[in-house]
């Protein structure tokens, strides 16, 4: 390496680029990487020991939001489609399993037959969605308010189907018991819970970071970029963003299991546009494109929402509102883009300094 | 449930019934209008516009309840007012984003928070109500209609006509229309393309803030309720076509149309969904719209 | 059967046999106005065909009927003998129709090498998201990279590079995936004189043994290269053979008097 690293334009926070957090990047240094890496997992790790309870709760809430924030990341960041409905997906694996928990039972066999449902169902409606539209080559604008569309529907429906989702109220949810169905079974609360979810979301994450460094994922990232010239190059561009439209509803809907076997609530609103929007903006601050962007934002934006925004004066949307305005217009690579530019920058002063010391005549 | 047997049609019903979704297709198409003028020229989908659509009503509120002025000055400030807010949007925010087009969808959902927030501040989030300021209705024969009704829709209707009028006969309407065909036009035609990109957003957010204003005596006045007309809105620009005005013509007769009538004979929950699944059917079939595509 | 019937069966079916592209009647129309009219071509293996003509003659549309983005309102394409005419895009680029665009298409975003590697990685359709990497797609990237002989590392970003150097990648992405049919847009264009004798050093050796079809606006190129050569003017053939025959064919000179 040396002192002459020219100090060209990185594509900073684009996908398939290096981004600072990311482990698995050949031949980039990563001592920098690993550590912010170990940094981060060892605060989830130790974070009953230092944090109160209620923040261990919003904590884990927020892990779970986190899985949510990386399938819509494989989505948008990698793949370029925007959709304002994700919510949609998350939602009804919540009511899936919420439904299941209700009605049939709180065994380990229901909580997992719920897993399951709250998977495999949304990622087929995302896989029969996504068919239809892109097959027809629908355009992204319209892709987008169709989505938009479907969020509001979505919690229309819920709100007046009340029948199965007990309507605006909310279902109230039985706690679920895991386990080994016919061995044993016990309630899954707090601190325990918690640290469930830690490796849940670790083992999302390293999923989602496999999924985008395979050949598939490099595909998406090609469709993204130019996908006039994926398609000249010999891409089925239309079965990728089908394909990975269904893995991340997918995705999304077991995040939304675990929502009710965290909150033992689900009511409409968890499926409409208001919470489509606010993943977007998480994954819009964090970094798009990066995945570990995600769960930074996520992390961050909900601990600001649920302890200073009670201290402010206004409301935390018109704060996010003007927040999103700001980072489109000045930092849409979002923190993750902010500190590869800051390292890039400290990197280039070291080079220079190297250089000022190889040409000093004593050495 | 209303059920109508086509055997003893009651007359007046169906003519209030026809009267009332004449009256939504044409504040519908009012606000496309502003839509289309915004898409289809600068091609930018600004989900600000259902919060224009909402300014409008509120300056409305404002003019009549708060600040005693009245109706009508309201009625007349608000495509003002809404078509400043449209162009500082524009200005301060849009103008930057040219580069990234897809980034302004973000952006202006953004300013449409934003606005809601600051409308629940300013004025707290209870729903409004504005007075009718035509009360009492006109003898129609067949049936007795609102007088404020028709008279919404007779304005709608001229707003629209001038409009297209605007922009089929006169000189720089003629030239908007065509770079909004053909955005690549706007160079060759020598026109000053900032000048038109403010222009055409000031004049398109103007369209909807008085759709806006039309509205707010014939509903509830709150922070949300331009939502419904922003997907509403695009709805009717993509049937129509977007990169055509005419299409929303059409567009906001078979959204706004099925809507009204599906909501009376339904419900509100099916007719909204029943409108989705068609819109989506039929951009799925044609998707550069009914009238688009040339 | 006469002698010279048999003659003719015998050319036809040794035309038939090496024919890799034959297009019969292409037509493509705009509403009222056809871009290109009825044009037949026959590309034998090893050929390499250059399309020449006025600007608006229909060659960019002509090739993208070939290259399956349009679709042509008559006419048939058969490749290596089937006919493909319904084919959509991409699976025409797996089944070895390569293209290079006229204005650079790369990924802007991604790095010099991964641009390579993923128009190595086209062809080989995987949809499984949890494989790993085909190392050889790697190793292919890195041969064609030395082969280009731009002036970027490997790991530049792709938007960085200047136009010569675009132009190179974009050729290179079309050769890396060792296409049969080569589609080529306008190599030279909009390239400054002093990046020029690269390109042209890369070029003659990168068509050497690819059938190859060629628009060029650049006379001596095409007069170099070109084994034989097809005139297109307002969508209709009005000349073809080898170089010598079209530089003194008359119909070719009047279709360019006021030219190009």
């Amino acid at each position: 390496m040396g002192g002459d690293e020219s100090t060209t334009e990185r594509a900073v926070g684009a996908p398939g680029v290096a981004s600072p957090l990311s482990v698995s990047v050949a031949g980039r240094e990563l001592s920098g990487t690993t550590a912010l890496a170990a940094l981060g997992v060892g605060f989830l790790l130790f974070a009953p020991a230092i944090l109160a309870d209620y923040l261990i709760q919003i904590l884990t809430l927020s892990l779970i939001f986190a899985l949510f924030a990386i399938s819509v990341d494989l989505l948008w960041g990698y793949t370029g489609i925007l959709t304002f409905g994700h919510a949609v997906f998350l939602g009804g694996g919540a009511y899936l399993m919420g439904t299941l928990l209700e009605a049939v039972g709180t065994g380990p066999a229901i909580v997992y037959a719920g897993l399951a449902a709250g998977t495999v169902l949304p990622g087929l409606l995302g896989l029969v969605v996504a068919g239809v539209l892109f097959s027809r080559g629908i355009s992204e604008d319209y892709f987008t308010i169709i989505t938009l569309a479907l969020a509001i529907i979505a919690e229309q429906i819920a709100v007046s189907w009340s029948s199965v989702t007990n309507g605006a109220n909310g279902l109230l949810v039985p706690p679920a018991r895991v386990g080994i169905p016919g061995v044993v079974a016990t309630e899954l609360t707090g601190v325990p819970f918690y640290y469930l979810c830690v490796g849940v979301l670790l083992a999302g994450y390293l999923v989602a970071r496999r999924i985008v460094d395979s050949p598939f994922g490099r595909a998406l990232v090609a469709i993204n970029e130019n996908e006039t010239k994926a398609t000249a190059l010999g891409y089925d561009t239309e079965k990728y963003k089908t394909l990975v439209f269904g893995v991340s509803s997918g995705m999304a809907g077991f995040a939304g299991t675990l929502y009710v076997l965290s909150e033992r609530f689900i009511s409409p609103p968890l499926l409409g546009f208001v919470q489509s929007t606010d993943v977007l903006i998480w994954v819009l601050v964090g970094g798009r494109g990066t995945l570990v962007g995600g769960i930074l934002g996520t992390i961050s934006l909900r601990f600001f929402e649920n302890t200073i925004s009670g201290a402010l004066a206004f409301s935390w949307i018109l704060v996010l509102g003007i927040v999103l305005i700001l980072i489109v217009l000045l930092f849409p690579e979002g923190l993750v883009g902010v500190v590869e530019v800051a390292r890039e920058r400290l990197r280039d002063r070291r080079d220079d300094e190297a250089t000022d010391h190889s040409s000093d005549p004593d050495l | 449930m209303n059920c109508l047997l086509l055997a003893g049609v009651d007359t007046e019903l169906v003519a209030s019934l026809a009267l009332n979704a004449l009256s939504s297709i044409l504040i519908l198409a009012l606000s496309a209008l502003g839509l289309a003028v915004i898409y289809g020229f600068i091609g930018v989908i600004n989900l600000a516009h259902g919060a224009y659509f909402t300014v409008g009503a509120y300056v409305v509120w404002l003019t009549s309840t708060e600040l005693g002025i009245g109706f009508w000055p309201g009625f007349l400030l608000a495509p003002l007012v809404v078509a400043v807010v449209g162009l500082l949007t524009e200005v301060l925010i849009i103008q930057h984003l040219y580069e990234r087009l897809l980034d302004t969808i973000l952006a202006t959902w953004g300013v449409a928070l934003a606005i809601g927030e600051a409308i629940k501040l300013l004025f707290n989030a209870q729903s409004k109500e504005v007075g009718n300021p035509l009360p009492g209705s006109v003898d129609l024969v067949v049936t007795t209609y609102s007088t404020y009704r028709l008279f919404l829709m007779g304005v709608a209707a001229v707003v629209i006509t001038v409009v297209f009028v605007l922009f089929t006969r006169t000189d720089a309407g003629v030239r908007l229309r065509a770079v909004i065909q053909d955005p690549t036009q706007a160079s060759l035609l020598g026109l000053n393309e900032t000048r038109m990109y403010q222009f055409s957003f000031a004049f398109g957010s103007a369209l909807v803030g008085l759709a806006g204003a039309a509205v707010a005596p014939l509903t509830t006045v709150e922070p949300n309720m331009g939502i419904s007309y922003l997907v509403q809105s695009f709805f009717a620009v993509i049937l129509g076509g977007a990169g055509t005005l005419i299409g929303i013509v059409p567009g906001s007769v078979i959204v706004a149309g099925f809507s009204n009538v599906g909501t009376f004979f339904i419900s509100p929950v099916v007719a909204q969904t029943l409108v989705f699944l068609l819109v989506v059917a039929l951009i799925v079939v044609r998707p550069e719209g009914l009238l688009g595509g040339q | 059967m006469t002698t010279t019937q048999q003659t003719e069966t015998n050319a036809a079916r040794v035309e038939s046999a090496n024919t890799l592209l034959r297009i019969e009647g292409l037509t493509k129309t705009f509403g009222s106005f056809t871009a290109v009219d009825g044009v037949d071509l026959s590309v034998p293996d090893g050929e390499l065909h250059s399309i020449i003509g006025p600007n608006g003659a229909g060659k960019t549309t002509l090739f993208n009927m070939i290259a399956g983005s349009l679709r042509p309102t008559a006419g048939t394409i058969h490749f290596r003998g089937t006919d493909i005419t319904a084919v959509d895009q991409d699976e025409r680029a797996r089944r070895g129709i390569s293209r290079a665009f006229q204005i650079t298409q790369l990924f802007p975003g991604v790095t010099v090498h991964e641009n390579l590697r993923l128009a190595a990685q086209a062809s080989d359709q995987r949809f499984n998201p949890l494989a790993t990497r085909n190392p050889d797609h790697d190793d292919r990237a890195r041969g064609m990279l030395d082969d280009l002989d731009v002036d970027a590392r490997p790991d530049e970003v792709a938007a960085n590079l200047s136009h010569g150097d675009k132009k190179k990648l974009e050729i290179g992405m079309a050769l890396v995936s060792d296409p049969t049919l080569l589609l080529l847009d306008e190599p030279t264009s909009g390239v400054a004189e002093a990046e020029l004798p690269a390109l042209l050093e890369f070029l003659t050796d990168a068509v050497a043994d690819l059938t190859v079809l060629l628009i060029e606006h650049d006379v001596d190129l095409v007069l170099e290269l070109s084994d034989r050569i097809t005139v297109l003017d307002r969508g209709e053939v009005i000349a073809r053979g080898d170089p010598e025959d079209i530089v003194a064919d008359e119909r070719v000179q009047n279709a360019y008097m006021g030219g190009y």
